[in-house]
């Protein structure tokens, strides 16, 4: 379970954009944790069942409902600020590629998350999001193609970024 | 829609081939239909994207999850241990999550759970400088007297690499004593390296390199398990780095600061 905290938090604050709902979204899915620890399964991975518990609040407490209906979403712009908030000299080019990932629908948005960055399966991503593998690889496919087509400068622009950064 | 032996070459089949998790036989056959119809290989480029720098991009947000959220959950972690974890018989189902969360509370283990990613992200300079201090040890700088005549002439040399003239006067910093100035390079930009021995034990030492980032403030963080205090001003960016004391490596920094401005 190494980086568990810190991950849950990255997961939060792609799905929410805002850095207080990411707080409280870890809390409570660590408070969560401990009252359904009767819940988990021996043997399998701690951080996908505390990803989905995390997931799961996302999607159904109330205060996430409601921002969720407020579409204060985590947009692109958000995104690449927290990214400069917290390294002032992040680059442009990881401003870019975390600004498209934050443009991607929010479905897609998770999916990525889940498997390019946090390393999951596609079983364990599906587990987590509760859907089926076809679907992730549907959400992987459509988020591939916007990402390929919208950062194709920016691998092009990568060996000048990283003087910048 | 292109026929294969599992079934038509879906954009999901390519994505699952892009990131390997065909079989061996599946991929086998993708590579076979890529080779023969360009269309298909043209399909399999729009998909195409840097994994790697997808993921570096996200590292920082992993590393510069807040302090506090941490200090909360586990204090929400340490109530229900106190309540459940050491009074009452816990099933077995239980006690795997009780070994993870609550055990890593009770044995110390928050660098494990909260530990920043054990890649270096060696695309960030003060990673990279990070990097090679955890190499210094307190012998590293024993054979430097203090007072080596070449530490002036070196900071005018390196000084000049940069763009920016290092004055003396910043370098004369409590409990350190310049030892060693080295020109380095990260990327191709010039990195200046003020090395110091330090009367608090470890060696320390100060960096600059031109940067094309706007001006930003003091702010600290911990990288290769080292104190660090950074800062950009006027197209250059600085960092001193060295043990494990913040306050200390803060405190020097605001000092250099300071002198900077008068």
């Amino acid at each position: 379970m190494p980086r568990l905290l810190p991950r849950l938090w990255r997961l939060a604050i792609v799905l929410s954009g805002r850095r207080d709902v990411a707080d409280d979204l870890v809390q409570t899915t660590v408070r969560r944790a401990i009252e359904r620890r009767g819940q988990f399964t021996e043997g399998t991975r701690l951080d996908a069942w505390m990803s989905t518990i995390l997931v799961s609040v996302w999607k159904n407490e109330k205060r996430a409902a409601a921002l969720r209906a407020h579409a204060t979403l985590a947009e692109a712009s958000e995104l690449s600020a927290h990214a400069a908030e917290f390294d002032p000299e992040t680059s442009l080019f990881r401003k870019q590629i975390i600004g498209e990932v934050g443009r991607l629908p929010e479905a897609q948005r998770e999916t990525v998350l889940l498997v390019y960055i946090d390393g999951y399966t596609y079983a364990e991503a599906g587990r987590i999001l509760e859907i089926p593998i076809g679907t992730v690889m549907s959400r992987l496919a459509a988020a591939r193609a916007k990402l390929a087509e919208r950062l194709g400068d920016a691998d092009r622009a990568a060996a000048k970024a990283i003087n910048h950064d | 829609m292109i026929e294969m032996p599992m079934g038509p070459i879906t954009d999901e089949v390519l994505v699952a081939y892009l990131d390997q998790t065909l079989s061996a036989a599946e991929t086998v056959a993708i590579e076979k239909a890529l080779g023969e119809n360009s269309t298909l290989a043209a399909r399999l480029e729009r998909l195409r994207f840097d994994e790697g720098a997808l993921r570096d991009a996200f590292s920082g947000f992993a590393a510069a999850a807040p302090a506090d959220t941490i200090e909360k959950a586990l204090r929400v972690i340490e109530e229900a241990r106190t309540d459940t974890g050491e009074k009452r018989p816990v099933p077995p189902s239980r006690r795997m999550v009780a070994a993870s969360l609550l055990g890593l509370l009770a044995t110390g283990s928050l660098a494990y759970l909260w530990g920043r990613d054990s890649r270096p992200d060696m695309t960030n300079w003060r990673e990279a400088v990070a990097q090679y201090h955890s190499l210094y040890s307190e012998r590293t700088l024993a054979g430097i007297a203090d007072g080596d005549p070449d530490v002036p002439r070196d900071l005018v040399r390196v000084g000049h690499d940069l763009g920016l003239e290092i004055r003396t006067e910043w370098l004369n910093l409590p409990d350190l004593s310049p030892r060693r100035v080295q020109a380095l390079r990260f990327h191709g930009v010039p990195v200046a390296q003020i090395a110091f021995s330090s009367t608090k034990g470890p060696p320390v030492a100060f960096c600059i390199r031109p940067i094309d980032a706007p001006t930003s403030p003091l702010r600290s963080e911990t990288r290769a398990e080292l104190a660090i205090a950074h800062w950009v001003r006027d197209g250059f960016a600085f960092m001193i780095i060295g043990g494990n004391d913040q306050e200390f490596v803060m405190r020097r920094s605001q000092m250099i600061i300071d002198r900077m401005a008068s």
